[in-house]
């Protein structure tokens, strides 16, 4: 019989079996009650707003609060960056710039959650596939709306950069250069004399011959390198390759209404993929290892006389050729890309997203000057077209090594002499005139870098890794590379489908 | 009965609002978004589309893959943690000079992220300049630094093993923890009737940890499906996507392809599974409660 004390503790007392179930309970309606509050109240995105000239301007006799603006940048010379909005500040006390980090890795990211946000910097750095996507969205503001004047400089700009300072869908100039380079072909000069070669090859299978050669006289295992596992660059080793092996006109790829014309044997496409599995598994005169070559990697192996050959960022040597650098400082030499001679190239440029415009002309004026002094001609950070010079550009030139679009520059002594510790800035230069603009070719969309896998993940660079790691042949078949070409085909017509193309 | 319901109730809440906040709260929200067309990069496309998310998740081109190489890395893993667990606990449960060393040292990798473990062993198997390619070609077992994480094997081998290394701790001290509750009189009684260690094992350690053997199993699962780490440091989803496990497909579809919609069912899939092995979990917890009590 149980005791009062008993009867008590079993009035207490809860089995597990109901605490569970009240638990499970409690956690039921609270996920029910998570859903129904977003099912009811959650506002879908609206419309995208065109960005429209804004009307309230400010007179400037009055002496207002400095006006403040964000730069976005990525993680990459940050104390350099922050060291010219410094100038930029003290020399222009009616504004003030405020330097946004939206990291490396994570920049395109963070960018598209400040997007979604509202509120994304006024003006930002930007890659091709990444302005597509905003312009696209109608979330950017292009500059010639109401400052005309910013197409003069694509008079000074090369040839095969101009299309990238174009918005597609407005036929407007939007921004400026950041910095702009390309895919320049590297030798070794060292090993090309130790193999008894006298020059960089004029075409590619003079490349192919000279490679073997040098593999064969022991100088090196492997002449010939490919930045293969880059991610941020249009290469995964294809496209240079494919310009340097035709002389098709272009487009090369699509045609004028996007669709694949390179899926059938013998297109360039096809030829450069071949081009380089037989180079790793007939020749062996490179190794499966490229497809890990990203900036980093290629910029130590290169550093440590691993290839005799690449193509790269034409910047990369700065950081593999000054005395004392590397292991192979001062053997590394520029060449116009044998073959057709044609590069891709390489640009970033700075983007004005929609809140440039959103609050008024004295923030756009502010936010134009900015972007002037960070990408154009100034005078002291003035804007100065007519005689001012590439004040920021120029900083980026002497002291990283980055190239640039614009042909005045490349009269600079000054710029021409901080190159000369490196390398040969005629070669360079002429190396860069024939850089083509593979991101419109004929013309980017927003569903290109999911589908070349431009930031590593995408249909197309695994496909042609899967090819050049033997992993269907070694080498692939003709037939397997036309099997692979058709199937990217396919999945491009379902990417552009599903994004109403 | 009510009132002390009641009582349990608010008491839990200082514990389930910050659960309904940062684990309920987001999972309503995924699952709603993954009813709806949301890619950040054609905002125009917006809608509810029901669960056609969940159709197209399932025909992309890396679905099966990645699936694929879920189920391998999985299968890779789970026994190799079991096993080497198990067997580091009855070494830590031994009494000898240096035991308290060992055990210390079989704690050391828990302490270590998954994204520094992963930066070391990307290192190690380096193919320029690896440790494991160094001794290879000191041993004379290969000619010239092989580029292992270029291979498809290798590769998910590095990958498993990073996983491994950190995940191993964990289950190594529940079954030290379990074989330090079997009463040594047991072990006692067998050896007088003549059993040898295998048949002890057998007849004694096993039966004893069967429980913690389910739970290692259903945790290991657990994690592995939701690893992402060490393939984001090591192998980028590489060599040609072979160790891009649907989580980071996951991640690739929110951050890089900016496709919320896709991202949201793939994450909403991976949650009904783990669900499941959760569930399961709580089952042999309860059974393995009924067998002691018993």
């Amino acid at each position: 019989m149980s005791t009062g004390k008993d009867v008590s503790k079993e009035q207490t007392d809860v089995s597990r079996r109901k605490f569970l179930k009240y638990g499970a309970g409690v956690v039921v309606v609270g996920a029910a009650a998570a859903a129904g509050y977003y099912a009811l109240t959650a506002q879908p995105p609206g419309p995208p707003t065109e960005t429209t000239t804004a009307e309230t301007t400010v007179p400037e006799t009055t002496v207002l609060v400095p006006e403040e603006v964000e730069w976005g940048i990525w993680s990459w010379g940050v104390e350099l960056v922050q060291d010219n909005a410094r100038i930029f500040n003290e020399a222009n006390p009616d504004v003030h710039v405020k330097v946004g980090d939206y990291g490396l890795d994570t920049y395109g990211s963070g960018l598209a959650a400040a997007y979604a946000g509202g509120k994304p910097p006024d003006m930002h750095y930007s890659t091709p596939d990444i302005t597509i996507t905003y312009h696209n969205a109608k979330q950017t503001y292009d500059m010639e709306t109401d400052y005309p004047e910013i197409r003069k400089y694509l008079d000074d700009v090369f040839p095969g950069y101009r299309s990238g300072l174009i918005n597609p869908f407005t036929g407007k100039v939007y921004g400026l250069f950041y910095y702009s380079g390309g895919q320049t072909f590297v030798y070794n000069k060292k090993h090309l004399d130790a193999a008894g070669i006298s020059g960089p090859p004029a075409t590619m299978e003079q490349l192919r011959e000279d490679a073997k050669t040098i593999k064969k006289k022991g100088v090196v295992e492997f002449p010939l390198g490919f930045f293969a596992g880059s991610w941020g660059f249009v290469e995964c080793a294809c496209y240079g390759t494919m310009l340097a092996l035709t002389n098709q006109d272009p487009p090369f790829m699509w045609d004028e209404d996007l669709k694949p014309t390179f899926n059938y044997k013998g297109s360039p496409f096809f030829n450069a993929i071949k081009y380089v599995g037989e180079a790793i598994w007939v020749d062996r005169t490179s190794t499966t290892a490229v497809v890990q070559y990203d900036e980093p990697t290629t910029v130590k192996v290169m550093g440590a006389g691993t290839h005799s050959y690449i193509e790269m960022p034409d910047y990369e040597l700065a950081f593999i050729n000054p005395p004392g650098a590397s292991a192979e400082a001062g053997n590394l030499k520029y060449a116009v890309a044998p073959g057709s001679g044609r590069i891709s190239s390489i640009y970033r440029t700075y983007v004005a997203s929609h809140t440039a415009n959103d609050y008024g002309a004295r923030h756009r004026d502010a936010v134009w000057r900015l972007m002037q002094f960070t990408g154009g001609k100034t005078t002291n950070t003035k804007p100065d077209f007519a005689s001012g010079k590439y004040q920021v550009v120029k900083r980026l030139a002497m002291q990283a090594g980055l190239a640039f679009p614009y042909a005045s520059m490349w009269q600079d002594q000054e710029i021409l002499d901080s190159m000369k510790a490196w390398c040969d800035p005629e070669v360079r230069g002429q190396a860069l005139s024939k850089a083509y603009d593979f991101f419109n070719d004929p013309k980017m969309t927003p569903w290109w870098d999911p589908w070349w896998g431009y930031w590593l993940a995408g249909v197309v660079r695994p496909r042609i890794h899967s090819i050049w790691l033997g992993e269907h042949g070694q080498p692939a078949s003709d037939d397997y590379i036309l099997q692979t070409l058709n199937e990217i085909a396919d999945e491009w017509t379902k990417m552009k489908q599903a994004a109403g193309g | 009965m009510k009132g002390d319901i009641k009582d349990i109730s608010i008491g839990l809440l200082p514990a389930l609002i910050p659960l309904f906040l940062f684990g309920f709260y987001p999972l309503g929200y995924a699952a709603y978004v993954s009813l709806y067309k949301y890619n950040l990069k054609y905002p125009n496309l917006y809608g509810f589309i029901g669960g056609q998310n969940y159709v197209d998740v399932t025909q992309t081109y890396y679905f099966k893959q990645s699936l694929t190489s879920s189920v391998i890395f999985a299968v890779i893993a789970i026994p190799a943690i079991l096993f080497v667990s198990l067997a580091l606990a009855l070494l830590a449960a031994r009494k000898f000079r240096g035991s308290g060393f060992v055990q210390w040292m079989i704690l050391v990798p828990w302490g270590i992220p998954y994204v520094v473990a992963g930066l070391d062993w990307k290192w190690i198997f380096d193919s320029n300049y690896g440790l494991f390619n160094a001794i290879l070609l000191q041993l004379g077992l290969i000619d010239a630094y092989k580029p292992w994480l270029t291979m498809q094997w290798p590769a998910m081998t590095v990958v498993t093993i990073s996983f491994i290394w950190v995940t191993l701790p964990l289950p190594t001290l529940l079954f030290l923890a379990g074989i330090q509750s079997i009463p040594q009189e047991l072990y006692e009684a067998a050896m007088v009737d003549g059993a040898r260690t295998f048949a002890r094992f057998r007849a004694i350690t096993y039966t004893w940890l069967k429980p913690i053997f389910l739970i290692v199993i259903i945790l290991t699962t657990l994690m592995s499906i939701q690893v992402f780490d060490p393939i984001y440091v090591i192998t980028q989803g590489g060599p040609a996507d072979f160790t891009a496990l649907i989580s980071y497909y996951t991640f690739q579809e929110m951050f890089t392809f900016l496709d919320f919609g896709h991202a949201s069912a793939l994450a909403f899939m991976i949650f009904i599974v783990s669900i499941l092995l959760i569930f399961a979990y709580f089952y042999v917890l309860r059974m393995g409660r009924l067998r002691l009590r018993a």
